[in-house]
């Protein structure tokens, strides 16, 4: 007996961590995306590519937006991709000992790598 | 050697091992200049850190200082309150700099906030359902106790695991990961070490309510050199 109900409560334990983990699924699909602040004028000395590798690769020609989120299995990942993707720049610029904002003159800086207000506003 | 002198030996051993973390801070190239930051995720480690003590210092009697075992349920069980403050502390200052993280508190965070948010809730239950009193009421049996606390307590540090490394912060490279695996080879000589003694308890000198008071200097002890630390960075 005492065998029998540590089975039915593992399972139990199982099948509402996997509802859990789909329900969370959908919420992140659905969740509204955190505004940024982004501005082209001091990522220069960034390639348009680099960004925009839709229109290299062939993967589409419409905005972040439309695959990264309207995709279900790219809207998943969106959190991680994006951060990796800025915050990995932004951190190899600062190690490499460049200060932090931009330089007018020389255009080398580095943008926030912490801080999340930083790049996000509370409103997209 | 008298009874303080081997509690001040004793306070320096633990003092040492958890501040172990201060290595792998150390390695770490800085990319931004924020105290609060960096204060916070030092408190973060030192709750890790904490954490795996607790594994040495697992509350059964050991050979050093000779106190009963009595002192070693105790200070078991302050540490592990201390752990709590600690990860608790690095939730709330990192919260309280970042406000925009209480989007980590929601359903749709990241995978590794989430398990760390499981973590604390977790280890706050283990706390107080190890409490002498809930203890004696809530489960059948000590064995019983022993088992799902060991159980869940291996769950937690998983759980802290999966945060850190999703996290990325500090523990991001080579160098920071060898640290970090210096680290674990000291934790587990010391756990060796306090192991072999089990059983050995020394019942020379009853010092139990030590604990207490004990904790409190190491706790102050850390704050002050997290605070160094950080400033260091």
């Amino acid at each position: 007996m005492k065998y029998l109900v540590s089975v039915l409560l593992l399972i139990a334990t199982a099948y509402i961590a996997i509802a859990s983990l789909a329900w969370r699924q959908e919420q992140v699909i659905e969740a509204p995306l955190l505004g940024a602040i982004f501005d082209h004028g001091i990522h220069r000395k960034v390639g348009c590519a680099d960004c925009h590798h839709n229109f290299t690769d062939g993967t589409g020609s419409g905005s972040c937006y439309m695959c990264h989120k309207q995709d279900e299995q790219l809207a998943l990942s969106i959190e991680p991709d994006f951060h990796d993707f800025c915050a990995d720049c932004h951190i190899k610029a600062a190690k490499e000992g460049h200060p932090e904002g931009v330089n007018l003159e020389t255009e080398l800086g580095h943008g926030p790598v912490r801080q999340c207000s930083g790049c996000h506003s509370a409103t997209p | 050697m008298s009874p303080a002198q081997q509690l001040s030996l004793f306070l320096l051993r633990l003092f040492v091992l958890l501040a172990l973390p201060g290595l792998l801070l150390l390695v770490q190239p800085q990319a931004e200049n924020s105290f609060v930051w960096d204060w916070a995720n030092v408190l973060g480690y030192l709750c890790v850190f904490l954490m795996l003590a607790l594994f040495v210092f697992n509350g059964r009697p050991g050979n050093f200082p000779r106190f009963s075992g009595r002192f070693f349920y105790n200070i078991h069980r302050d540490l592990g309150v201390l752990c709590c403050a600690f990860g608790l502390l690095h939730m709330a200052i990192l919260w309280w700099h970042e406000p925009l993280l209480y989007l980590h508190f929601l359903p749709t965070a990241p995978l590794g906030m989430l398990a760390a948010l499981l973590a604390i809730i977790l280890s706050l239950l283990l706390s107080l359902t190890a409490l002498h009193y809930f203890r004696l009421r809530w489960w059948p049996s000590y064995l019983v106790f022993r088992r799902w606390h060991l159980l869940l307590a291996v769950a937690v540090v998983l759980m802290v695991i999966a945060h850190i490394l999703k996290a990325g912060f500090y523990l991001a490279g080579p160098v920071e990961y060898s640290v970090a695996g210096l680290c674990m080879v000291l934790l587990a000589w010391h756990y060796w070490l306090h192991r072999n003694a089990h059983g050995f308890s020394g019942e020379k000198h009853h010092r139990a309510q030590w604990s207490g008071p004990a904790v409190v200097f190491l706790a102050v002890a850390l704050l002050f050199a997290s605070v160094g630390l950080t400033l260091c960075l």
